[in-house]
């Protein structure tokens, strides 16, 4: 038996290695996200400041939906190929190697979307400052959804018709953190003080991250174990 | 009497509004009941069926 | 009080307590409901701002009143079988969710329909209203995850992890969604503000909470039964029950 550090540390490792292999399905949700960014625009009248209104929400909605397409994919493989079976006999802590899994997810899929918002200040118009917010926003609000997004997904692994269920548990459990993080950009455009968005998206980052990998865990537990 | 009780239905305007309201509840909860029945139904076939096969 | 509820714990023994209940619950809730919805059709006095349309208030408050309750149960139930492990929470947990469902989907509608009248819209984005819709979907999400598994035990427990997470965001939901409300609307008016309430429309709405409340644990008892008969099919009380209704 590793410490737990150690099997934290490979778990990462194991997850950023599988990601690279992989990387077409970061490039899948990328392509989403960007997709959105485009239409949107595209689809209404191209009045600047009415594009100003709505690019908050729409970002957030944006990366809501770029997080829970990745996310499906998230435990099906290990599922299918047994490594889950792995992990629950392993002696090891589950809500661990959960933590470490989703971790490497979220890095690897924020970034890109964080890369590209110097483009999205672009096709929207938001100043420096503005990006500026928006990137931070993103980063402490974007661990809550991902988190959510799991706790979804290991619901829905392991049934055949994923997608309605899916969508349908987030729905009513990412309003709190969609509401802020949209609220923060629109508070940072209005010149108001973002400081208070801002942490209220860390903190609910922080409890999600701190406790859903305990929910997903049992729920891995109950539902893969047949 | 009469002109009582169509006073009555109309609620004072308001009868598009209530009657609606009131017919949609009392549709939801027979429902449910029904539902209840025919579920009880469906559950004595069923155990029927397996109970035969043992 | 005890050995009531180690009588509940078990499939079986519920199953014979429940029966003599079943009766008393559904005459309870017919007669309360009836007479509270006579009263409060009939008798109560019109309103002195809002006239006759006032008189949604004895399906709609009760409707929203027991689709919070009934969650908030349902939270209990899922602490019960997760942490102690009695099943038969499980099988109740799930049971409530479909009622659950359709007290807040009439709350909703109901609320709608008296909306129109009053505020002159369908729908406002108000903050307890939006929190309601979210409650449906919660109720939704919790149904569907509980239909998409076969093993019904297995889909007890999920249902009970989603039912707590569910608990634990919906204050953080109610207020977000307030805070929300408050900044873009702007206090327009109090939707809620409960003007002191005259005792002659008061009770009727005692009795239609009451009679409503006595309806949904009806429902729940009687489904919970059946569905206790499909699940315990091995067992022989199964068996010799089902003989003697001649199946």
């Amino acid at each position: 038996m590793i410490n737990l550090a150690a099997l934290f540390k490979r778990q990462l490792a194991r997850e950023a290695l599988l990601h690279r292999r992989q990387v077409r399905l970061i490039i899948n949700s990328c392509l989403f996200f960007l997709m959105i960014m485009v239409f949107f625009p595209l689809t209404m009248p191209p009045d600047p400041a009415l594009l100003r209104t709505i690019a908050p929400g729409l970002i957030w909605i944006a990366m809501l939906l770029a997080m829970l397409m990745s996310a499906e994919r998230l435990f099906q493989q290990d599922y299918d190929d047994g490594v889950i079976e792995q992990w629950l006999v392993s002696g090891y802590p589950v809500s661990l190697i959960v933590s470490a899994k989703i971790l490497m997810h979220w890095l690897l899929n924020l970034l890109p979307i964080l890369l590209f918002s110097p483009l999205l200040a672009i096709l929207f118009g938001l100043t420096v400052y503005e990006t500026l917010i928006l990137m931070l926003s993103l980063v402490c609000g974007s661990p809550a959804i991902l988190f959510l997004c799991a706790l979804a997904a290991a619901f829905s692994t392991g049934i055949k018709q994923k997608g309605v269920l899916m969508a349908l548990i987030l729905l009513p459990l990412t309003i709190p953190v969609m509401i802020f993080g949209s609220a923060a950009l629109a508070a940072a455009m209005q010149g108001f003080a973002v400081q208070a968005y801002l942490a209220l998206l860390l903190a609910m980052s922080l409890v999600a991250a701190g406790f859903l990998p305990f929910a997903i865990a049992g729920v891995i537990r109950i539902s893969l174990v047949d | 009497m009469m002109n009582q009780f169509l006073q009555w239905v109309a609620m004072g305007g308001y009868s598009i509004y209530i009657w609606p309201a009131y017919g949609l509840v009392c549709v939801v909860l027979v429902m449910n009941l029904l539902g209840i029945k025919w579920q009880r139904q469906r559950t004595r076939k069923k155990l029927h069926q397996w109970f035969k096969k043992q | 009080m005890w050995k009531l509820l180690y009588q509940l714990a078990s499939p079986k023994s519920f199953y014979q307590t429940s029966r003599r209940w079943v009766p008393w619950l559904g005459g309870g809730a017919f007669f309360l409901l009836v007479v509270g919805i006579l009263w409060g059709l009939v008798f109560a006095p019109p309103d002195y701002q809002q006239g006759d349309a006032f008189r949604i208030i004895y399906v709609h408050v009760p409707t929203a009143f027991l689709s919070m309750a009934l969650y908030a149960w349902m939270g209990f139930l899922a602490l019960l079988l997760l942490i102690w492990r009695i099943k038969m929470a499980g099988v109740i947990l799930t049971m409530c969710a479909q009622v659950g469902a359709s007290m807040a989907f009439l709350a909703l509608v109901t609320g709608s329909i008296w909306g129109k009248p009053m505020w002159g819209a369908w729908w406002v984005w108000d903050a307890r209203l939006t929190s309601e819709l979210i409650l449906l979907f919660l109720y939704g999400a919790i149904l569907a995850t509980g239909n998409a598994y076969q093993n019904k035990e297995q889909g007890d427990k999920v249902v009970a992890i989603l039912t707590l997470v569910g608990l634990v965001d919906l204050p953080i939901i109610h207020y977000s969604v307030y805070w929300w409300n408050t900044l873009h609307q702007g206090a327009t008016f109090s939707v809620f503000a409960k003007p002191k309430i005259h005792a002659s429309m008061l009770y009727p709405l005692l009795l239609t909470l009451l009679g409503l409340s006595l309806y949904c644990l009806l429902v729940v008892v009687l489904k919970a039964r059946n569905e206790l008969l499909l699940r315990e099919r091995r067992q022989r009380w199964v068996r010799v029950l089902m003989e003697g209704e001649g199946v």
